[in-house]
This record gives C-alpha cells, structure tokens and sequence, in this order.
C-alpha cells in the first residue's frame, strides 16, 4: 500500500520538464539584443548580456557543445564585464572543438585585453602561448578521412601493381603508405600531448591575485606583483580552500579557490 | 596703627557696595565647580553609567531636524548638565544599545563645544533603517551623587521620552550619466539559430579507425577480384609479365622498330628469348637448328615448327628484294613469345 502511494506520488515529485533548448536560446538571443539595443548606456546592458551569457550557459550544461555555441557565450561574458568568465568559455569550446579557427582567434583576442604586465618577472611568467600542434588544425574528421584516404590509395597502388607488375605503382603505393602512417604518427602523437595538457586543467584568474607559495595567506608571495585577472594556469591541486596552480611561464604557487573560475 | 589706618582707607565706605561685593563673590563660587570625588565602586550601575558625577544631572538629546530620508542621516546631540567632571564623562555608545542599534546606523561625530562648566555634549550621526522608525528613543543614564543618602547615590536620569522622528522614503537619485559600452565590434555578433544548438562535432571512434585500416586492403582486393573476372586473359598475360625473360625479348621486340634492320632485331630478340627459356645449345642459330633443339628438349612439335617458322621468315624478310611488313613481323614475334610462354 505504502508502496503504492510511494510509485504514485513519484512522478508528481520528479522535476518538471525543463524548457526547450530552442526556447532558452530565444530568451539568450533576445537577452542579447536587448544588451545590443541598451550598449549606449554600460549599467545597462552589461546586465543584459549577463542574461544572454547564463542562457548560453544553460545550453552548454545540456550537452550542446559547439564551437558556435562557444563563441556566442565568450562574446555575452566578455560583454558582460565578465572577461575570465569569456576566457574560461573559450576553452570550454576549444576543448570540444580544438581546431576552430574562430575559436583559437577569440582566445587570442581576449588575451590582449587582459592587462598582463610589461616588465618584471610577472611578465614572462602570464602570457600562455598560442594553441599549437596538428589537432589545432585538422579535426578528428579530417584526420581520419585523410588517413583513410591515403591508406587507400597505397593499397590501391598495390593492388594496380599486382595487376599491371609496372614498378610506378609500387613507388606510388609506398609513397601513400608512408604519407599516412606520418599523418597518423603526428595525430597519435598530438593527441598524447593534449591528454598529457588535459590532465591539469585549465583555471582562469577572476580577480587580481596574489600567487604565494604555500596554501594560506600567511605564506610569502611567489612573485611580488599580484596576478592580474584573466590570466590562464594549470590546476595541480587543491586543498583548504586552495588550489595549487602552474602559470604559464613554469611558476607554481598557490591561489585562492575563489580567486579562480574552472572551466 | 596708622598702617592700620592707611588700609581702612582704601576698603568701601558705603554699605551698598560692600552688599555688592558679597554678591559677586557668592556668584563667583556658585558657578564654580564643585571638586569631583572618587567614585565607589560598590553600589555602581553595571551598565548606563558613564561616569557622571553630580547633584541634580540632566540628560536631553536635540536634534537637527525632526524629519529625515530613509537614505539621509540626522544629528543627534546628547546634552549633559549638573555634572561637575565633565572631563570624565563617557561618551554613550549607542551602537551597543540594542534599541538604537536595531532602529539606526549609527557613526560617532566629534563632541560639540560644552555650554558651560558643568556641561558635556556628544554628539552622533544617525540614518533611520527602515521607515518603521518613529522616534529616537529614550536614553537611560545613571549618575553619582556623592551628597545622597546611602543607597541612592546612583539615581537614574532619563533623556525626554522617545523623540519623534518623520521617515520619508528615499529621495531618487539623479541617475548618473550614460557609459557607453566600448568593447569590439566583432562581439556584437554572435551565431543565431540552429547551428547553436547542434550537438559536439563528430569525433571518429576506435572502430572507425579499425574500420577504414581495413577498408583499404578490402577494396584493393576486390578491385583485383573484380579486375582479375573483367579480364581474365590479362590474368595470363599478367603471369607473363612476370617472367623476366619474356620482359626483355617483348622489350626488344618493341624496340626492333627502330633498329636499323627490324627483321635482324626480332630474329635475335625471339632467339635470346629462346635461349633465356630453354638450354639451346650456343651454335643452335638457323631455324632448322632451333627447330631440332627445341625438339630434342621433348617441346611440341607444333611450337618447334613455330618457332623454325618465324626464324624462316625473318630470314626472308631480310634478303628478299621485295622488303617486308615489320609490324607484321613484330606481331608474329610478340604472339610466338606468348605462346611458348603460355605453354
């Protein structure tokens, strides 16, 4: 009986439908051209985009992780005021779709925005190199049809030469065989590296921060300038409250977790 | 005595000034301060005592205005009189008064100037919380009177009862002048519609790899199947090719055009073949040698007369006066090769 009661009730205790992703994406539209109607006054649309940017959010918690997508949320949180937020999208995006173009240019754009400092050992220490290595130029797609083509046509040419005996397409077979297997061997060899990069992941400063050696302000500061906000490091750790970051540069020290945004 | 004399001298002589000495000097010592005595410890109020000492003390709060915005601040002044250690009173912390410090926030000013001798006044910056406030309440203030009867030296005083207060809602603020948003223009454009709702790109799985490395082989040989049913005499003339020493005399046979006696080249093309293939002997050159060579080596007779046959003609192509068709030649060459390869 209790059971019973129990099964009855679940289905009006489970959480209601959640709205369409096409009506979440017309709210965020609609937030954003509100944001784009107000941009003469900055108090007002900076609220408007922040609107626009958490539906954009909303859509890529649901699983729609595309490079478009990605984009539009980096434009609505820089937009926003929210520069680390538009960072941390833009690898959000580029970690679904490393090879777009648009993608790497925005992460690029966004990080001459962000006030690095010109002189000091802080300088050299900030600026994250350029999204590199073959994975940032072809897609998986492309790899592998490319691959696949080529393997084709080495066995192809073997097949030719077994047909015709003419050495021309032996030479020809032998020449796809070894473009493919470099293809697939700077592929392979690509994506060890990235799984080797992802395995500390990317965390984005969101406020001007000092990077210090231990894990409690206590401890003596890492570099004498603060960190300025929208700098990019690699999480290593995290504890009490801190989390152990390494700067591009190869310094290690240790920020507050509410100094960061993870993407 | 006439010192003596000399001072009555200089005293008043008339009766009314002398009242009006008295006067002045009872005057001079009323509005003096009574000297301040310690105060005992026993018997001391554990709160609202700041410290005043006197006979008679007044507390009373002025303020300077009685009607205030919710956003605006009042100043409050506590006014303290009969006191006679003015320098010794504490200033009242209101913010540690829960019924000040839940109607207002209050900020200490600095002490206006004293009215008197006997007078001390704090003074403090009020802003109401809410509109709910009414009044600035009472102040309770206990005092030392040190000439009271034993018990009472601590008696209390009271400011005025609760001091109305008019709370009117905030005035709105002028609204400060518009910033445009300077950021790229690039941002303002963004992707619209379907393909911002499109799932992650596609990714090739593992068996997708596994599947175009087998693709390759699978379609060569079956290209090589479908090649091999198409033609099946290119599958002969395939296995031909394989043999190096038919490679050569087709290779010379082709090149016989070219030589300046065709007849000779395909006559000594179709012989190094034959020489190549099987074990003639090296003074075997006329036809009807190569004939019985080729015989006594168990080959048919049909190949042997074949073979005899196109020396035959070779020699007459080259010595008749008539010439001869070389292309025709070339042909019988090529099939001869064929077929002895064939067989």
């Amino acid at each position: 009986m209790t059971l019973g009661l129990l099964l009855l009730a679940a289905p009006l205790a489970a959480p209601t439908a959640a709205e369409p992703d096409s009506a979440v994406l017309a709210a965020a539209e609609s937030a954003f051209d509100e944001g784009k109607a107000l941009s003469g006054d900055e108090s007002k649309a900076r609220p408007a985009f922040a609107r626009a940017a958490a539906g954009y959010d909303e859509l890529w918690r649901r699983g729609l992780r595309n490079a478009d997508l990605a984009l539009n949320r980096a434009a609505a949180h820089r937009l926003a005021g929210n520069m680390p937020a538009a960072i941390a999208a833009l690898h959000e995006g580029l970690a679904a779709a490393r090879w777009s173009r648009p993608l790497q240019a925005a992460l690029e754009d966004a990080r001459g925005a962000v006030a690095y400092p010109a002189a000091g050992d802080l300088a050299g220490q900030c600026r994250s190199p350029p999204p590199r290595g073959l994975g940032t130029r072809f897609s998986p797609a492309d790899a592998w049809a490319a691959v696949g083509a080529l393997w084709l046509l080495a066995c192809g040419g073997l097949a030719r030469f077994a047909m015709t005996r003419a050495p021309g397409w032996l030479g020809f077979a032998a020449a796809a065989a070894t473009a493919a297997a470099l293809l697939g061997a700077l592929w392979v060899r690509d994506q060890r590296r990235q799984d080797r990069e992802d395995r500390d992941p990317v965390v984005v400063v969101a406020r001007d921060a000092t990077l210090r050696r231990g894990n409690a302000d206590a401890y003596p500061a890492r570099l004498e300038a603060k960190l300025p906000r929208g700098v990019e490091a690699r999480a290593l750790a995290a504890r009490g409250g801190w989390v152990q970051v390494r700067l591009a540069g190869g310094a290690v020290g240790w920020l507050p977790e509410s100094a960061v945004v993870r993407p | 005595m006439q010192r003596a004399a000399t001072d009555t001298r200089r005293l008043p002589r008339r009766p009314a000034a002398w009242a009006l000495l008295a006067c002045a000097l009872a005057a001079l010592l009323a509005a003096r301060p009574a000297p301040a005595q310690d105060i005992p410890v026993k018997g001391r109020p554990q709160s609202d005592f700041y410290g005043a000492q006197g006979v008679g003390v007044k507390v009373a709060w002025s303020l300077d205005r009685a009607a205030v915005a919710l956003d605006e601040d009042l100043v409050a002044t506590l006014t303290v009189t009969n006191v006679v250690n003015p320098r010794a009173v504490a200033r009242p912390d209101l913010k540690a008064i829960p019924k000040f410090q839940s109607q207002f926030v209050v900020a200490d000013l600095p002490d206006p100037p004293a009215g008197g001798p006997r007078e001390v006044r704090f003074a403090y910056r009020l802003r109401p919380r809410d509109l709910a406030v009414k009044a600035v309440p009472r102040l309770d203030f206990y005092y030392h009177n040190p000439s009271a009867a034993a018990g009472k030296e601590f008696p209390l005083t009271q400011t005025q009862r609760d001091l109305a207060i008019t709370v009117s809602p905030p005035k709105p603020k002028a609204a400060p002048p518009a910033v445009p948003l300077r950021e790229p223009e690039h941002l303002f454009a963004v992707a619209r519609g379907e393909s911002v709702l499109q799932g992650p790109p596609f990714v090739p799985c593992g068996w997708l790899w596994a599947a175009a490395l087998l693709a390759g082989p699978a379609a060569a040989a079956a290209w090589f199947l479908a090649w091999r049913r198409v033609f099946p005499d290119a599958t002969r003339l395939a296995k031909l090719r394989r043999s190096r020493a038919a490679r050569r005399a087709r290779d010379a046979i082709r090149r016989a055009a070219d030589a300046p006696d065709p007849p000779a080249a395909l006559a000594a093309a179709v012989l190094g073949y034959l020489r190549s293939r099987f074990p003639l002997p090296p003074g075997a050159a006329t036809p009807a040698d190569v004939a019985a060579a080729l015989a006594e080596l168990d080959r048919p007779a049909d190949e042997c007369e074949a073979a005899a046959g196109f020396l035959r003609e070779c020699d007459q192509a080259r010595f008749s006066a008539a010439g001869s068709d070389d292309r025709a030649l070339a042909a019988d060459a090529a099939a001869l090769v064929t077929r002895l390869e064939a067989a």
